[in-house]
Order: structure tokens, then C-alpha cells, then sequence
């Protein structure tokens, strides 16, 4: 299997996996501790540092021969990383600001200017900059696997 | 319709005492799985890796790439 589809397998675990603990984490805690402390289950999301290692896929073997990564696989990897931030930036970013403005004008009216003027808890910031992050990450890893038919279109001689 | 560039990469591959789609990778610089998708044409190579693959063949790169003009 490729090194590339490898290192998408991967990232989407630790994705997936810090997600749901982060998540669950949250939803669990917020019964017992309420809504503040049980944030601190989002500190799950940092698990996603594990992708740092996702380096280790593209060592050489002992006894590998041949190339690692050719050019159709930066080829891949460069279209599908411009996809998904393009995503990223027109999708997630699209509907943060955009779809918060525009529900706002929706439900209230455009001539409701002082109910325009919201305030978000500062710390929201670092956490839709990981949000981001992740879910690049997420899509970038997705059309990887799709571009390689999940690993064994490839594989077929 | 986009024309598509056909190869006959499998044919010389037998031609050549049936070598190996390992054994090419690795004489041209790739990957395998470049060379599996080259065979099924799922992937147009550049022009070094094509010229590669006919310097290994000992032909000209129209001997092994072509393309598929009925497909305009």
C-alpha cells in the first residue's frame, strides 16, 4: 500500500478518534460539571498532534527498493490539497462568516444594525483556527484515499 | 471529448523477456502503482517520466505513447 493512502488512513483515525473523545467527552461531562469545565473535554482535539508522525510513512524500509513518492504522487498530493483548502476556505469559512451574516439579516431584518454587532467568547478563536485545521486535514486525507481508490484500486496489475 | 493518450507499456514490459511492472518502477524512477495506472491509462506521465520509459524500451516516445485521436 501506497505511503501516501497510509498516511490518510492515519490521519483520519486520529482525526476521528479526537473528535469523538473531544465530543463525547463534552457531552458526557456536561451533565456533571456543566458547560464551562466541561469544555475541557475539547482539549481532546490536541490528539490530532499526532499526525506530526504521519513523517514515518514515507521512511525507507529496510530492504525497500525503489522510490517513495513518484510524480503522480505529488501530482496527487498537490491537487487534493488544494481542493480541500479551497473547500476549507469557501465551504467552512463560507458559512461561518457568510451564513452567520446572512441568518442574521434573515431572521432580524437588514435595518437591524445594533443587533449586527455580536460578540463571540474570545477563546472561540483558537478553536475555529483547529476547526479549520482538522477539517482540511480531514478532506485533504478523504481525497487522497479517493484518488487512490481507498488503496487498492492501485494495487490491481 | 478528451483525447486520451493509449500506451503499449504491457506489450514491451513482455516483449522485454516479461519484465517485471516492479522491475520498470524501478528502472524509470517510480512508483509501482504508477506503472499500474499507466497501463490502464488512468494517468498521462510527464514528458521526462515518458521519455524515461522509451529510453528503457529503446524506442521512440511515439512507440509507446499514442493518442487516441477518434476520442476528439
Amino acid at each position: 500500500m501506497h505511503a501516501q493512502v497510509r498516511h490518510a488512513r492515519f490521519s483520519l483515525i486520529v482525526i476521528g478518534v479526537a473528535t469523538l473523545l473531544s465530543v463525547g467527552g463534552y457531552l458526557v461531562a456536561l451533565n456533571y460539571l456543566g458547560p464551562k469545565r466541561a469544555s475541557g473535554a475539547i482539549g481532546f482535539l490536541g490528539l490530532a498532534g499526532l499526525m506530526g508522525f504521519a513523517g514515518l510513512f514515507y521512511r525507507r524500509r529496510p530492504g525497500q527498493t525503489g522510490v517513495v513518492m513518484d510524480e503522480r504522487d505529488s501530482q496527487i498530493r498537490d491537487r487534493t490539497r488544494l481542493g480541500a483548502a479551497m473547500l476549507v476556505l469557501f465551504g467552512f469559512w463560507g458559512v461561518v462568516c457568510m451564513g452567520t451574516w446572512f441568518w442574521f439579516a434573515l431572521r432580524y431584518g437588514a435595518d437591524a444594525k445594533e443587533i449586527f454587532t455580536i460578540g463571540i467568547p474570545v477563546y472561540w478563536l483558537p478553536f475555529l483556527y483547529m476547526g479549520s485545521a482538522i477539517l482540511f486535514e480531514a478532506v485533504w486525507s478523504a481525497s487522497i484515499l479517493v484518488h487512490y481508490g481507498f488503496g487498492g484500486k492501485d494495487d490491481e496489475a | 471529448m478528451k483525447p486520451e493518450l493509449k500506451n503499449n507499456i504491457r506489450r514491451l514490459r513482455f516483449d522485454h523477456n516479461g519484465i517485471t511492472q516492479q522491475e520498470l518502477a524501478e528502472r524509470v524512477g517510480v512508483t509501482r502503482q504508477t506503472i499500474i495506472a499507466l497501463e490502464a491509462n488512468r494517468y498521462a506521465p510527464s514528458l521526462l517520466l515518458a521519455y524515461r520509459i522509451a529510453r528503457f524500451f529503446g524506442v521512440q516516445i511515439e512507440g509507446v505513447f499514442q493518442v487516441d485521436e477518434s476520442e476528439r
